[in-house]
């Protein structure tokens, strides 16, 4: 039965195309192309109104389904579809040299594949124009259309074998044959993903998207003009007062991403620094803390201002002698990378700091999110970022080859007046989602529905919602030869028995 | 002072200050770079991308540097 199948649509395809080659349609400007097997819409011919020739694309092409003209603009068509369409066609006219100027374009495809591109809406279309009887039937041509896509799969095998029998058949067939398993060809591929897979094909793990994180922050930059955060002040506060318990002095500091404007505000002389670089992936947050800076008319510290990376510090080996990052290197792809940059653009001596949001954070955003997202969606999608616990930051430090590395935890709870108030917040400081993988539909009940849980489940007494941010500060020194360091093993000239014996060892011997 | 003089220097185009010239080096490939007046660009001969500079404030990320094509280079 299925191999009847075959053959009948094998040599419907035949006529099809033969069809086209008629000498009498090629004379005519626009091509009205039968589709000889559109009943059930398992193939489409695309027709085209433009002159071909070798390299031309065609700019106004015409689908036919089902006898009705779906489409005229290639705007509805998704790109990668087009992509596929002109190298089959470039393929094809490489083979016929003599068809280069044919006027006609004939491509067939499998209605299963278009059905799985973005061509869900013109089908919706189409069953507006029906009646309801229509819309029956059209149900049941889908139906039809599955299990022909399950026959198609086994037409591809065969398809496959006939394109490797002997050339001496007529060209004609042979193009078919081509066309065909071309068209099969797409069932390999995975339908529609396929072409933005190999985008992602890098050697390096990525788990945000740092364009949109740059996007992020320049909104951020708009949102926190004219506005001290008591949040972010609080953990800069903090952060710089670290280097009040340092002796030393750093001349050169450089100040990374995350809250650059409360660090240069509350700098204060501190650190006796002369010389601060303030970095950022975004130039407009940048700007603002320029603007911010002219305006308070504090011209103690020479002040210089660069977008960059932290993921590509452009900065020279041994150049800095402080380091500070504040609520910034959470976003990193590669943070041991970019903590190991940091490492090599400090002077030796040199002192490294830095804030991040740590696995505790936004605790209960994340349990309201899940629990609207399953009781909406039936499923969860990632709304937070995954961010590193304590015990790893002491790892970090190390594995960074920072010495005398230090962490300490804090945590803080924010309140808010409700849930929306608190993704407002996020905003302003550019925390908000930029997974890669990340969902970017949000619905509004969603939405919504995350807010009242959220407000619901950990709302206090005095109506107010509480937020955790947990920071991670993390402390840590370019070696140096002054840095007490262990001594060498074996290296000791008293052995611990002879300390025992010295220093009363009978009550420690028991 | 200070003030006036950036603003001179901004007016004047390419206004990199002597910090940034001393420290700043190639992202990706960690070497110097060149000041290009011509282009207002940081050039990076080594891997041949120019780094944009705008109103004072060099541009970095390697997002935003454009491969230089060879006849240019040379």
């Amino acid at each position: 039965m299925n191999n009847l199948m075959i053959f009948v649509l094998v040599i419907a395809m035949f006529f099809g195309l033969s069809q086209s080659r008629d000498p009498q349609l090629c004379n005519l400007r626009k091509l009205e192309i039968q589709n000889k097997l559109g009943d059930h819409g398992q193939i489409l011919i695309v027709a085209c109104n433009d002159k071909f020739e070798s390299g031309n694309r065609p700019q106004n092409v015409t689908l036919k389904f089902n006898e009705k003209r779906v489409l005229t603009k290639d705007a509805i068509w998704g790109k990668e579809s087009f992509k596929r369409m002109f190298r089959i066609y470039d393929q094809r006219f490489g083979r016929l040299e003599h068809e280069k100027t044919c006027q006609k374009f004939c491509i067939l495809i499998p209605k299963f594949y278009w059905n799985q591109n973005s061509a869900d809406n013109i089908e919706r279309n189409s069953v507006q124009t029906c009646s309801g009887a229509a819309k029956n039937q059209l149900q049941r041509e889908r139906e039809r259309e599955r299990e022909r896509e399950r026959e198609m799969r086994k037409i591809s095998s065969l398809c496959g074998r006939i394109t490797r029998l002997p050339p001496e058949k007529p060209t004609k067939q042979s193009h078919s044959f081509f066309l065909a398993s071309h068209s099969f060809g797409f069932l390999s591929d995975g339908g529609y993903g396929g072409g933005a897979e190999p985008q992602q094909n890098s050697s390096r793990v990525k788990i945000f998207d740092r364009d949109l994180k740059r996007i992020h922050r320049d909104r951020a930059a708009w949102l926190s003009r004219h506005r001290n955060d008591t949040f972010v002040d609080a953990v800069a506060e903090n952060l710089l007062d670290r280097l009040e318990d340092c002796k030393k002095r750093f001349p050169t500091a450089l100040c990374l991403g995350g809250s650059l404007g409360a660090v240069q505000r509350l700098l204060r002389g501190r650190g006796g620094i002369e010389k601060l670089i303030m970095m950022d992936t975004s130039y407009d947050m940048i700007q603002s803390c320029r603007d911010a800076q002219q305006d308070s008319l504090l011209e103690s510290i020479e002040t210089s201002y660069l977008v960059g990376d932290e993921e590509f510090l452009p900065i020279k080996e041994s150049s800095a002698d402080l380091i500070i990052s504040s609520l910034g290197l959470h976003w990193t792809n590669d943070l041991p990378g970019s903590m190991i940059q940091c490492k090599l653009a400090l002077k030796p001596d040199g002192l490294f700091l830095a804030a991040i949001l740590g696995g505790e954070t936004l605790k209960e955003l994340r349990i309201a999110c899940t629990l609207a997202h399953m009781e909406r969606e039936g499923g969860i999608s990632p709304r937070l970022s995954p961010l590193a616990q304590v015990r790893d930051a002491g790892n970090l430090l190390t594995r960074a080859g920072f010495s005398l590395p230090g962490v300490d935890v804090d945590e803080y709870v924010v309140k808010y007046k409700c849930a929306l108030d608190l993704i407002e917040h996020l905003r302003a400081m550019g925390e908000t989602n930029a997974l890669l993988q990340r969902n970017k539909i949000l619905n509004r009940e969603t939405a919504l529905a995350t807010a009242a849980i959220y407000d619901s489940m950990f709302a206090t007494e005095d109506g107010t919602v509480p937020a955790t941010f947990q920071v991670i500060y993390m402390t840590g020194w370019r070696e140096h030869s002054s840095h007490p360091q262990a001594k060498r093993r074996g290296s000791a000239t008293v052995s611990f028995t002879d300390i025992q014996k010295q220093f009363g060892g009978d009550n420690l011997e028991s | 002072m200070v003030r006036i003089s950036r603003v001179l220097l901004k007016d004047a185009g390419i206004a990199i200050d002597k910090t940034l010239s001393e420290i700043l080096v190639c992202p990706l490939s960690k070497q110097p770079l060149r000041v290009c007046e011509k282009t207002k660009s940081l050039v990076s001969d080594t891997i041949g991308v120019s780094f944009p500079v705008k109103d004072g404030i060099p541009c970095l990320v390697p997002k935003d540097g454009k491969i230089l094509e060879e006849a240019s280079k040379a």
